[in-house]
C-alpha cells in the first residue's frame, strides 16, 4: 500500500528553526505548574511583600505631592523608591522563589525522569539542547514571574504616580538594575534547580538539597569568617553573592568591599558551569544501567 | 517453619515494583493450601481470637521495620547525611573561632542551624515523606488493602517516623556538640531533651500534613518557611504557635546558668518566653493532638489518586 493511502503526507509547510521546539516545553511547564492551587498559594504568599511595598509606594508618592519633606522621611525605611529598595524586595521576593522552585523543580524537571517524561521528548526531533533550554526558560519564567515582573510594577507605579514622569528619565539605572538582578537570579536559579532535580528528582531529597545550598552555605561561610575575619569565606554563600550582584546592577554596592562584585561574578559563573556540565551529563535518552 | 514464597518482582505496568511474598506475610488471615502452611500459625488454631491479635501485632511490627527501612535505605537519608556533614563543619569552623563557649556555640551555631533547619528538615524529610512518599510512589493502595485497621496503619507509621527523626535529631545533635569538643559537652545537655521533644513535633506535624494533602511535603515547607522562621522571629505573642518557639524555650530554661538566649538585646527583650516546663507539656500535648487529628484524618479520608 502506497504510504499516501495511509495518510502519510509530505509536510508542505515552512519548516522553522529547530530552537522553536524550547516553545511548546516552556508553554506544557508553565500550564502544568499554574494548574496547581499550591503553586497559586504559594505565589499569593509571596505577593504579600509586593503589595506590602505597593501601599508604601503608594502612600510615599501621595505625601511627596503633598510634601517633599514628608515623603523623603519614608527614604529612611528603604521601602520605597530607591535603588536599595528594589534590591531588598527582590531579595525578599527571591527566598520565596526558592520556596516555590522546589515545588516547581520536581515537578518540571525531576518527574520526566521518573515518568518517562524525558524518553518522551527525546524520542522526538527535540535535541538535548532544546530539551535543557526548554526547562530553563520554564524555570526561568517562573523566577521572572515572581521577582522581575513585580519589581517592574513597583518601578512603574512609582514613576507614574510622581508629579512627572522625570523619575523614570533620571534613574535608568535602576531599570537596568531590576532587569540585571532578574537576569543574575533567573539564571543561575534555574541551572542550579535543573542540576539539583535531574540528580535528586524525588520532590524531599530535591527540597533538602535545594534548601541546604541556600542556607547551610550561608551559615558556613559566616562561620568560616568569623576565624580570622577573613571576608573571601563569605564567597560560600551562593545566595548572597547574588544579592551582591544585584546590588552591583543597582549601584549600591559599597566599592571596594570583599567581596567585590567581580569575584561575585566569577562564583556564580563557576557555579553555572558545574551545573551546565552536570545537566550536560544527566540529560540523556538511554541510561546505561551496569 | 512458615511457607516463603519465593519473591515474585512485579507489580502494576509503569507502577512501583512490590515483593508479593511480603503483602502475603503480612496477611493477618490467612488461607493456608498445605499442612506446613498451617503448622505456620502461631497458635496452630484458625479464626481464634489470640491469633487475630498476635497476627494484626506481626503485621504491624513488619509494617514498622518495612517503613523505617525504606525511609532509611532512600536518597534523602544521604542528602539528610550530606546537610548534617554541612551542619558538622559550621560546628567546627565555630569552634574555631576566638574564645569558644558553649553560650556561643549554642546561641550563634546551634540555635540557627540546628534547630532553626536541621531538625525541622530532617522531620520533613522522614515525617512528610512517610505517608507522602507512599502516595507519591502509588504504593499507599497496597498499604490500605491490607486488612490492618486504617487507625493501626497510621498509628505504626507515626511511630517508626516519630522514632526515626527523634534518634536522628539525638545523632545529629550528639555528633555536633562532640565535634565541638570541651565547649560542645555542656551543650548536649542543654539541648538533648529539648530536641527530642521538638523531634517528635515535628515528625508528628509533618505526618499529619502528609495525610491531610496531597502536596505534603510543599505545605510543610511553607508550614516551616512562614510560620517556624517569619513568625518564629516576630516579636509579640504570635511566635507561640511555632514549634522552634517551645524548643527554644525549653533550651533557654535549661541552659538558664550559661544566660542563654536569643542574640540581640532586643530580640531578648521582645521574646517573651514560658517556662521550660510549660513548653514541654505544651508540645507533648501538641504531640499527642496531632497525632489523634492525623489518625482521625487518615482513617476517614478516601483518597482518590491512589492509582
Amino acid at each position: 500500500m502506497a504510504v499516501e493511502l495511509a495518510g502519510y503526507r509530505e509536510w508542505a509547510g515552512r519548516r522553522r528553526s529547530p530552537w522553536w521546539t524550547c516553545w511548546p516545553i516552556v508553554r506544557t511547564g508553565l500550564n502544568m505548574i499554574l494548574r496547581r492551587w499550591i503553586f497559586w498559594v504559594l505565589i499569593g504568599l509571596g505577593l504579600l511583600n509586593f503589595l506590602f511595598n505597593f501601599a508604601f509606594v503608594y502612600l510615599k508618592a501621595t505625601l511627596t505631592v503633598q510634601s517633599e519633606a514628608a515623603g523623603g522621611f519614608l527614604d529612611r525605611y528603604r521601602v520605597t523608591g530607591t535603588g536599595e529598595a528594589y534590591a531588598d524586595f527582590m531579595f525578599g521576593q527571591a527566598s520565596i522563589t526558592a520556596l516555590l522552585l522546589a515545588f516547581a523543580g520536581s515537578m518540571l524537571i525531576g518527574n520526566d525522569y521518573r515518568q518517562g517524561g524525558l524518553i518522551y521528548y527525546l524520542s522526538r526531533r527535540t535535541e538535548r539542547r532544546h530539551y535543557v533550554v526548554g526547562k530553563l526558560l520554564t524555570v526561568g519564567a517562573v523566577v521572572t514571574l515572581i521577582t522581575t515582573v513585580p519589581a517592574l510594577a513597583l518601578y512603574a507605579e512609582y514613576g507614574l504616580l510622581s508629579n512627572s514622569l522625570d523619575y523614570f528619565l533620571n534613574h535608568p539605572r535602576i531599570l537596568a538594575g531590576i532587569l540585571g538582578y532578574g537576569v543574575v537570579l533567573a539564571v543561575v536559579q534555574s541551572l542550579l534547580l535543573f542540576a539539583i532535580a535531574a540528580w535528586v528528582p524525588r520532590t524531599v531529597p530535591l527540597v533538602m538539597t535545594w534548601l541546604g545550598i541556600f542556607v547551610l552555605l550561608k551559615g558556613l561561610a559566616e562561620a568560616l569568617r568569623a576565624i580570622d575575619d577573613n571576608r573571601h569565606w563569605l564567597l560560600l554563600g551562593v545566595w548572597d553573592d547574588m544579592h551582591r550582584l544585584g546590588r552591583w546592577c543597582f549601584g549600591s554596592l559599597e566599592a571596594g568591599r570583599i567581596p567585590t562584585a567581580p569575584q561575585c561574578l566569577g562564583v556564580l559563573a563557576g557555579v553555572c558551569v558545574i551545573c551546565l556540565v552536570l545537566i550536560v551529563r544527566r540529560v540523556r535518552a538511554v541510561e546505561v544501567v551496569t | 517453619m512458615r511457607e516463603r514464597l519465593p519473591p515474585v518482582r512485579g507489580g502494576i505496568e509503569g507502577g512501583p515494583r512490590l515483593k508479593f511474598d511480603r503483602v502475603k506475610f503480612m496477611n493477618p488471615n490467612p488461607q493456608p493450601s498445605s499442612d506446613l502452611a498451617r503448622d505456620a500459625l502461631p497458635s496452630g488454631r484458625d479464626g481464634d481470637s489470640t491469633f487475630g491479635v498476635q497476627a494484626t501485632l506481626a503485621a504491624c511490627g513488619h509494617l514498622f521495620l518495612l517503613t523505617i527501612r525504606r525511609q532509611l535505605m532512600s536518597r534523602q537519608t544521604l542528602v539528610g547525611l550530606a546537610l548534617a556533614v554541612l551542619c558538622c563543619l559550621i560546628v567546627l569552623a565555630g569552634a574555631r573561632q576566638p574564645n569558644p563557649s558553649p553560650k556561643k556555640l549554642a546561641e550563634y551555631v546551634l540555635v540557627p542551624t540546628y534547630i532553626g533547619f536541621l531538625m525541622p528538615i530532617l522531620a520533613i524529610c522522614y515525617g512528610a515523606s512517610a505517608l507522602g512518599g507512599e502516595r507519591e510512589d502509588r504504593t499507599l493502595i497496597y498499604l490500605l488493602i491490607t486488612p490492618i485497621s486504617r487507625p493501626l496503619v497510621y498509628l505504626t507509621k507515626a511511630l517508626a517516623t516519630i522514632g526515626l527523626v527523634t534518634v536522628g535529631s539525638g545523632i545529629a545533635l550528639a555528633a555536633l556538640c562532640w565535634l565541638a569538643r570541651d565547649v560542645g559537652r555542656p551543650t548536649l545537655e542543654v539541648f538533648l531533651s529539648a530536641s527530642l521533644l521538638g523531634a517528635a513535633a515535628y515528625a508528628s506535624l509533618f505526618l499529619m500534613l502528609g495525610a491531610i494533602f496531597r502536596y505534603g511535603t510543599v505545605i510543610s515547607l511553607a508550614y516551616w518557611f512562614f510560620l517556624e522562621v517569619l513568625f518564629g522571629n516576630m516579636p509579640g505573642i504570635i511566635k507561640r504557635i511555632s514549634v522552634a518557639f517551645y524548643v527554644r524555650c525549653m533550651v533557654y530554661d535549661a541552659g538558664s546558668e550559661m544566660e542563654l538566649g536569643p542574640w540581640r538585646k532586643s530580640a531578648r527583650e521582645m521574646f517573651l518566653p514560658v517556662s521550660g516546663r510549660t513548653a514541654a507539656i505544651t508540645l507533648t500535648c501538641a504531640i499527642v493532638a496531632l497525632i489523634a487529628v492525623g489518625l482521625i484524618v487518615f482513617s476517614r479520608r478516601e483518597y482518590r489518586d491512589l492509582s
